[in-house]
């Protein structure tokens, strides 16, 4: 196997006459210098060698193979670099930035691996095969023809796709209601073509009752002109009738449709992973679930109708116009070109200055769910004023991209419109000219005139639909951008149904980071048995509680596998798989609701007895009776009425009567006082019974009952054994020990 | 402690005090290097095979308050800044740190193509020039005050922009349109 290069291609000449087979050919996007540019770093059997793209024949470094001892990647800040040592004396081989991070990390790696199998063979105790380069899996996330980034986790490349996408995807909405939608669209049909209908009764209106061009029997005008006015009188009362079915139509169709995409948008955003909601503000989600939902809810119902019925009128407008006088219709025509022209440049700059008030007015919503949660640490720390200064400011750059916005289209649609009715002059003029001449009646100019002003109202909105599209096609697309971002933790699709799960959980050379250039965890090995607790322990930061992320498949392992009972837990049903496993995390989080409706959160069906029982084996049945309203007491917001070590037992009760059969701790113990906790040490230890438990405490006493502890250190495990084990070795958790004991009789003495 | 100074004088202990920060004198670090290891010897004191250097602020005091540890990532104390290390110790620092920290400066901003949502920029910065995608900008932007900004494309690598006002005109056009 071989990790050569294609994309982009090695220059012409690099591989050509080396010594012998070429393992590595990759390319990096920095020199030694650390400016932008490219490199090649070409590995064969016997050497290691650098070149620069302009210099094939002679590399910039030079290794032999069998002198590398070691190899890794230094993180920098912006990218890393790839260290070779050589005996002593460790070289900076070649540098990149973060977006060749992961290329060169397989290529360190196996030169360390490579390194070690020689240095085990000179000794004469190899144990592992020769180590091969892993392969950069293609991991599609550029379009293979056109190189765009594909959207996060789909395949399909939208510019080779398709243009009108947007609204190709808006119509599909409607497929549902395709009867109400065909309602809709024939009452416009119908309404279009009442409206054709009063100017075109104003010619004989005109031309044999008004101002007759021939001589006309009194009497016969007197009941044409009665006529007449009936016709219009009963268009018009045809026209509203129309448009008053098919208003209540489209308001009917408008809040079905809505109502699913509001409920699309937030079902999708249940199932998504954690990482989607780590980099988003949780008040610009409520905006999208909220405002752009309706936004894209009005482009569905008026957008594309409009669309398409002014586009009709114009046409057909247009026909009748030339029909009438061509010449006159010419110079309608005239100003067209312009205000096409002018519309389709303003439309990228409109839009992008609509794009920037929407991010600007989540952003703010976004703030202000921040700072009103936050509000007591506001109030502690009496910055009142600050906020409403920090408020101020974003307000007002709002503000300001909010006039921007609206000034310029302000501005630029009134023009647009004053070029387009040019057209109106020029018929007065040459029209009038052509009735005082009498070779056009008085009711045809008339006509024409009024088929104009009909003529023009579609065109007026042609010329704002870039605007009007502008709005709504940001939001929708808003909208598509949460549908779109499938969730990284994704189901197999032949995922294994384990509805009893024994509780043998195994992590294998796990490796995860949440940021590429920082392993938050590093090749970890663990093996617990089924009804073991293992109590994890290490500093902040080293990685417990990602381990339990990764347990619970809130995110995915990057290399390396999780197992449990011999499963990956990629392929275990995710729901089979959280149904088994009971967390009570650091933060808790209760829902607004009663303290009884949050202890069944994962059992609705439980008995009151059930949540009783739970209560009680959490130590909550006591101080939640004694309450005025017992299990009926509201917690409030987040659960803000209770204390943190209330909440931290309704949590624990949460969880034991979720009934799991691995239960995740995470400091849940950490906000009650010692005594209390050394009660729920009991119940939990009653609980854990035949269960797998992994518990995170800082107080080491808090895992007292664990079997196993295990010590992380930097994302590794650095000590694993039992208590006795682990003090014999006198090493960091020893000293961890002693430092507990040390601040534990501080306690008592004080 | 007696908390009642006289005239509101209220004897305590500094913070830095309370807190045990330790700064390094300069005037007692010699830095050198092999290969791309650098190693540190604190006169009178000890010698350091592997020392990282790496800055506290790096965006707002590049040059203020440097951080020193050991290959194993503990903290040997603080440089309060560069300033009175001898001259060879001073390069190896500043040319380690250089090499550390690569946030390449956009200078001019000389192509941007919106394609679905993605943008892709090619522009000009102190460190050459190169192409990047971002997807979703206005989420991916640092904004550190006073025009001063930095991007973040979909590598994750960074970009800074010292002040958007100092860009040209057709710069400034290009990235306000995403921004």
């Amino acid at each position: 196997m071989a990790l050569i290069e294609v994309i982009p291609p090695p220059p012409d000449g690099l591989l050509n006459g080396l010594e012998s087979r070429t393992v590595i050919a990759v390319g990096t996007d920095l020199t030694i210098q650390g400016t932008f540019g490219e490199e090649w770093l070409v590995v064969t059997e016997g050497k290691l060698r650098v070149f620069e793209p302009g210099n094939v024949g002679l590399p910039r470094l030079e290794m032999d193979m069998g002198s590398i001892t070691g190899s890794e990647i230094e993180g920098l800040i912006g990218g890393g670099a790839l260290l070779v040592t050589q005996g002593r004396e460790t070289q900076q081989v070649l540098r990149f930035s973060n977006a060749c991070q992961k290329k060169f990390s397989h290529v360190a790696r196996y030169l360390q691996d490579l390194a070690q199998y020689r240095e085990d063979r000179k000794n004469g105790c190899e144990k592992k095969p020769p180590p091969e380069i892993e392969h950069e899996k293609d991991e599609g996330t550029r379009c293979p023809t056109c190189r765009l980034l594909l959207p996060e986790g789909s395949n399909v490349c939208p510019a080779c796709l398709n243009k009108g996408r947007v609204l190709l995807r808006i119509i599909k909405y409607l497929r549902p209601y395709w009867r109400e939608t065909s309602f809709v669209w024939i009452t416009m049909l119908i309404g279009l073509a009442i409206g054709l209908v009063p100017p075109y009764l104003t010619r004989p209106l005109m031309d044999k009752v008004l101002v007759p061009v021939v001589a006309v029997p009194f009497e016969d005008r007197m009941k044409l002109l009665g006529l007449l006015v009936l016709g219009l009188l009963g268009s018009q009362v045809l026209s509203h009738a129309v448009g008053i079915l098919r208003s209540r139509a489209v308001v009917r169709l408008g809040a079905h449709l809505s109502n699913d995409l509001r409920i699309e948008i937030y079902t999708h955003l249940q199932w998504l992973s954690l990482k989607f909601f780590q980099k988003r503000q949780v008040g610009s989600l409520i905006s999208r679930v909220m405002g752009d939902t309706q936004a894209l809810e009005r482009v569905i119902v008026d957008g594309i109708q409009y669309l398409v019925v002014n586009m009709l009128t114009l046409v057909g407008i247009g026909i009748v116009l030339f029909v009438m006088n061509w010449k006159l219709a010419l110079a309608v025509i005239i100003p067209m070109p312009i205000v096409i022209v002018l519309s389709r440049l303003s439309w990228k700059y409109i839009h992008s200055l609509w794009h920037r008030y929407w991010h600007y007015r989540s952003r703010i919503t976004a703030d202000v769910n921040d700072t009103l949660s936050g509000v007591r640490v506001v109030k502690a720390f009496a910055r009142e004023q600050e906020e409403i200064v920090r408020f101020r400011t974003s307000s007002e750059t709002m503000m300001g991209s909010d006039m921007q916005a609206e000034q310029t289209s302000a501005t630029f649609f009134p023009i647009l419109w004053f070029i387009t009715s040019t057209g109106s002059l020029l018929v007065w003029y040459f029209g009038g000219q052509e009735v005082l001449r009498t070779s056009m009646s008085m009711g045809t100019l008339m006509t024409f005139q009024a088929y104009l002003t009909m003529f023009y109202g579609p065109l007026q909105f042609l010329s704002h639909i870039t605007d009007y599209l502008a709005r709504s096609l940001t939001s929708a697309e808003r909208v598509f951008e949460v549908l779109d971002s499938d969730s990284d933790v994704k189901e197999a699709q032949d995922c294994i149904r384990m509805p009893s799960i024994k509780g043998h959980v195994e992590l294998k050379n796990v490796t995860f980071s949440y940021e590429a250039s920082k392993p938050v965890l590093k090749n970890i090995n663990l093996d617990v048995t089924p009804g073991e607790m293992i109590g994890l322990v290490g500093r902040s930061g080293v990685g417990k509680s990602t381990t339990i992320n990764l347990i619970c498949r809130f995110y995915d392992v990057q290399e390396g596998e999780i197992l449990i009972d011999g499963v990956n837990v990629r392929n275990i049903h995710q729901r089979d798989l959280r149904s088994q496993i009971g967390v009570v995390l650091q933060d808790t989080f209760l829902f607004d609701g009663t303290i009884a409706e949050n202890i069944a959160y994962a059992r609705p069906d439980a008995s009151l007895e059930d949540i009783m029982s739970a209560a009680t084996a959490a130590n909550a049945h006591d101080f939640v009776t004694k309450k005025a309203d017992g299990y009926d007491t509201k917690v409030g917001e987040r659960g803000q009425a209770l204390s943190a070590g209330e909440r931290q037992r309704i949590a624990i009760a949460r969880a034991i009567l979720h009934n799991p059969k691995i239960l995740i701790l995470d400091e849940a113990t950490a906000a009650v006082d010692l005594d209390t906790e050394l009660q729920i040490q009991e119940a939990i230890g009653r609980l854990i019974r035949g269960r797998t438990t992994l518990a995170i405490a800082h107080r080491l006493s808090t895992l007292r009952n664990a079997n196993r502890l295990v010590l992380l250190k930097d994302g590794e495990i650095a000590e694993l054994g039992t208590h006795q084990e682990l003090l014999a070795k006198k090493g960091e958790f020893a000293r961890m020990v002693d430092v507990y004991k040390e601040t534990s009789s501080l306690v008592e003495v004080v | 402690m007696n908390g009642q100074g006289t005239a509101g004088k209220v004897e305590t202990m500094s913070l830095a005090e309370a807190a045990r920060i330790k700064f390094l004198d300069p005037c007692s670090l010699l830095f050198s290097r092999i290969g791309v290891v650098l190693r540190l010897t604190i006169k009178g004191e000890r010698s350091v095979l592997k020392v990282t250097v790496s800055r506290a602020f790096p965006l707002t005091h590049p040059c203020l308050y440097l951080c020193i540890r050991d290959g194993g990532g503990a903290e040997l104390g603080i440089l309060r800044s560069l300033e009175g290390l001898d001259a060879d110790s001073r390069k190896l620092v500043e040319e380690d740190l250089n090499r550390r920290y690569f946030l390449p400066v956009i200078k001019r901003i000389t192509s941007v193509v919106e394609r679905f949502g993605t943008v892709e920029w090619h522009v000009e910065t102190d460190r050459g020039a190169y192409r990047f995608t971002t997807r979703d900008l206005r989420e991916n932007v640092l904004r550190l005050g006073g025009g001063r900004c930095i991007l973040q494309d979909v590598d994750e690598n960074r970009f800074e922009i010292t002040d958007t006002a100092g860009l040209d005109r057709a710069s400034l056009s290009r990235l306000l349109r995403h921004l």
